[in-house]
């Protein structure tokens, strides 16, 4: 396997775009899925191995409630969702970390479960965070149906009917998971366990393979439920309206402290998207095929924007926006123009004349079509590497790295408590992330370390009272305080992208923004923002189901569009 | 009850955090107590035994020699210290510690850092013992003395060795221990107000639909 760097060199590309640029809040919250998102990664590897799903345990009553196995093999390694559903009151269904009960509870487990497994797993999944795991479990998960949208559909099934085409539109999605675990937590199996699988090596492919086999199981259990109403009358989910039904997921602020936490993942992720869009723009002819794929994707989008619609006001101005934008987007770039040297070079540029959502939305289109340009850089979107120290660092040198890369930082007045109005830390209620009020709430005592500006401008100050020949090691023996900062501003040296460049304790902060950017880099779409601190998305909504897996056609699915058959 | 490798470092950085340690020393805390744990040995106890010691401020005196010496101990401050000094000093310089208080973390320390620096870091203890840590896993407890003894450590940069396998089935750990750990780790919360659960994450409404 080719390092990051090697790759990054090997093929003709323009500059990257910088990471002042694309590292602000505003940026990464108009993030898009693109061909390189997680989801997508992993479902050209089940095509590839043209991966059959069997369901070796159904142990499911005609209400719906029982146990249920799905297994597929990957790449010389057998993995198994176990499933369990069960009835549960409405007044205890919550998406919120800190609910305790929800219809459905899962386990991805590492090769195919005894009837011991099963019975250890159904005694310990139902009640997540309170249940202890196994190393053989790789993922834990709970979802909750959409009440209305579930009935409707096992009504409609039952009735020898497909779902109404407004509701499947506006809600998409049987359930919705509230949590996806993974990597040792509560006993389960550690990264380590899998590190030398490549299948699973790439970046969060154990999560999304839980929710892939989760998304199965909520088509298998609503036709299960419909058909046990009326045996002779029932229909099963068309393959077409199974496509547009992804899983839904409410994600909270859990995923915000993750980017800080992950520097050097972020760095990859950023420096892979990068990275491709630079070797885009490098390609000088663009030859029909790819130009009528791309002004097709355009057809695309635009039915996609259509069909996009929120409640949140700030979300929705933006999806307002570029549903003018989209249209100018599509006149400029007529056949003629496409045909002309550097295409996807001058439409990025030209880009900058409209929004941000706008520039990010053409950044993941160009990418589309280029899959054999692109999608070896995958291999480096992974980091199992963590900022190091570099001890024999002089303090001269590390006063010009903070010059260098956190000028942002240095720059913020820290004295205006706008800058200070928020605090993040992580409640003793079900260990739940939360954001305070500095100035109105008691906690700040207690703050996570995700005021990386604030510590990097105290950095810079006791670095200007160290002597410059000094090595970091004699420095931080005075000041252990500055130890975790130091790291992160040493690592920047290699891994340009691998800060936030915004200040996250500003009043303008929107955690929202890293929701979005996450979650699009997991390849979610349809993002919709519940308040600033939690949005709900669709995964897999026009991705191919267990039946298509195999298909030439399974990469076919960026952006899902209602009606349309992938 | 066993705990996975991940378990054991999350937790003991949250646990050196809420006994007053800066971030930055907990996350080498927890690194080292895991590189311990990956070779099957005793880094929660380890850590912990660090963590309870109490932060204090290095006692680090660096020598004319370039020999850094340190008086009073504290692994959980005075190690991660150590280990740079050793470090930036390329092979020439050692450290000296007066009964550490925990002379396993300490190596788990050095094991950690091997895993990224490479090279060997040996261990030589006043009572006429040694012992070689390298990244790989295979450090045996008992070449490490149990009564607190003083110890000089030198780094060797050309010395090093491959990672070995790790372990991946977590580690047995005594429930007292993990008690205590769990209760310091606690301190970094900030208990329940009506205002945070409506208000600091998510919405406070029911989402049934």
């Amino acid at each position: 396997m080719t390092t990051l760097s090697e790759q990054v060199s090997e093929m003709p590309q323009t500059a990257l775009r910088s990471p002042d640029e694309v590292m602000r809040l505003e940026r990464l919250g108009a993030c898009f899925p693109n061909r390189l998102s997680f989801m997508r990664t992993l479902v050209r590897w089940l095509s590839r191995e043209k991966a059959e799903v069997t369901r070796p345990v159904w142990e499911i009553n005609d209400q719906g409630y029982g146990r249920a196995v799905y297994s597929v093999p990957l790449d010389g390694d057998v993995y198994s969702l176990v499933a369990f559903s069960q009835p549960l009151a409405a007044e205890n269904r919550s998406d919120r970390v800190i609910a305790e009960a929800w219809d459905a509870s899962f386990a991805l487990f590492d090769g195919v479960p005894t009837k011991a497994d099963l019975d250890r797993l159904e005694a310990n999944t139902p009640k997540q965070e309170a249940g202890r795991y196994e190393p053989t479990e790789l993922s834990l998960s709970r979802a909750n149906k959409s009440v209305r949208f579930f009935e409707h559909v096992a009504g409609r099934l039952a009735e020898g009917q497909q779902p109404d085409p407004d509701l499947l539109n506006s809600i998409g999605y049987l359930m919705r998971t509230t949590a996806v675990y993974g990597n040792g937590k509560l006993g389960f199996a550690d990264r380590a366990r899998i590190d030398s699988r490549p299948a699973m090596w790439e970046s969060f492919h154990v999560e999304m393979l839980n929710v892939w086999l989760i998304r199965g199981f909520t088509h298998d259990l609503v036709e299960h439920i419909a058909k046990a109403r009326n045996p002779d009358g029932f229909a099963p989910l068309t393959a077409e309206t199974k496509r547009c039904l992804g899983i839904g997921n409410a994600t909270g602020l859990g995923l915000a402290p993750f980017l800080v936490n992950h520097s050097l993942l972020l760095n990859n992720w950023m420096l892979v998207r990068e990275t491709a869009l630079a070797r885009v723009r490098a390609v000088q002819q663009a030859d029909t095929a790819t130009i009528a794929t791309v002004r097709a994707l355009m057809q695309r989008v635009t039915r996609h924007l259509d069909q996009w619609s929120v409640e949140d006001t700030r979300q929705m101005t933006r999806i307002e926006t570029l549903r003018q934008e989209w249209p100018r987007v599509i006149e400029l770039t007529s056949e003629n123009w496409l045909s002309q040297d550097f295409p996807w070079d001058r439409l990025v540029v030209a880009s900058a004349d409209w929004s941000v959502e706008c520039q990010e939305l053409i950044v993941a289109l160009v990418m589309e079509p280029y899959g054999d340009l692109v999608d070896d850089l995958a291999d480096g979107l992974a980091s199992r590497g963590k900022p190091q120290l570099a001890p024999a660092m002089s303090v001269a040198d590390l006063s010009a790295l903070v010059d260098q890369n956190y000028g942002w930082a240095v720059a913020i007045d820290f004295s205006d408590p706008k800058e200070e109005h928020q605090f993040w830390y992580v409640s003793e209620a079900k260990l739940e992330p939360r954001l305070g009020k500095r100035f109105e709430e008691d906690g700040a005592d207690k703050e996570s370390p995700l005021d990386i500006a604030r510590r990097v401008k105290a950095l810079a100050g006791d670095l200007k009272d160290a002597p410059g020949s000094e090595n970091v090691a004699a420095f931080l023996m005075r000041h252990p305080e500055h130890r975790y900062v130091a790291r992160r501003v040493q690592a920047s040296e290699a891994h340009p992208y691998c800060e936030i460049r915004d200040n996250l304790l500003s009043e303008d902060c929107l955690p929202i923004d890293m929701l979005r950017f996450k979650l699009a880099y997991f390849g979610a779409s349809k993002f919709d923002p519940k308040s600033d601190l939690w949005t709900r998305i669709n995964m897999y909504q026009g991705a191919p189901t267990f039946d298509e897996i195999a298909s030439t056609e399974a990469d076919d699915w960026w952006l899902p569009v209602l009606g349309e058959t992938s | 009850m066993r705990h996975s490798l991940n378990e054991v470092e999350v937790t003991l950085r949250k646990a050196a955090v809420g006994a007053g340690l800066p971030i930055g020393l907990a996350e080498d805390i927890s690194r080292a107590a895991a590189w311990l744990v990956a070779g099957g040995l005793d880094g929660a106890g380890a850590g912990l035994t660090a963590v309870e010691a109490g932060k204090t401020i290095s006692s680090g005196v660096v020598m004319d020699d370039g020999t850094v010496r340190f008086d009073t101990s504290r692994i959980a401050c005075d190690g991660p210290s150590a280990i740079d000094f050793l470090i930036a000093g390329q092979g020439r310089v050692m450290a000296q510690m007066t009964k550490p208080d925990s002379i396993l973390l300490m190596a788990g320390l050095a094991g950690a850092a091997a895993a990224v620096y490479g090279g060997a870091f040996r261990f030589e203890f006043d009572d006429g013992s040694a012992a070689t840590v390298v990244s790989a896993h295979g450090l045996d407890p008992a070449e490490l003395p149990e009564a607190p003894v003083s110890v000089q450590i030198s780094w060797q940069p050309e010395a090093g060795t491959a990672l070995s396998t790790i372990n991946t089935s977590g580690i047995e750990v005594e429930d007292g221990v993990w008690n205590r750990i769990v209760a310091l780790a606690a301190k970094t919360y900030v208990p329940e107000s009506e205002e945070s659960r409506l208000q600091g994450a998510g919405a406070g409404l029911l989402d049934n639909d």
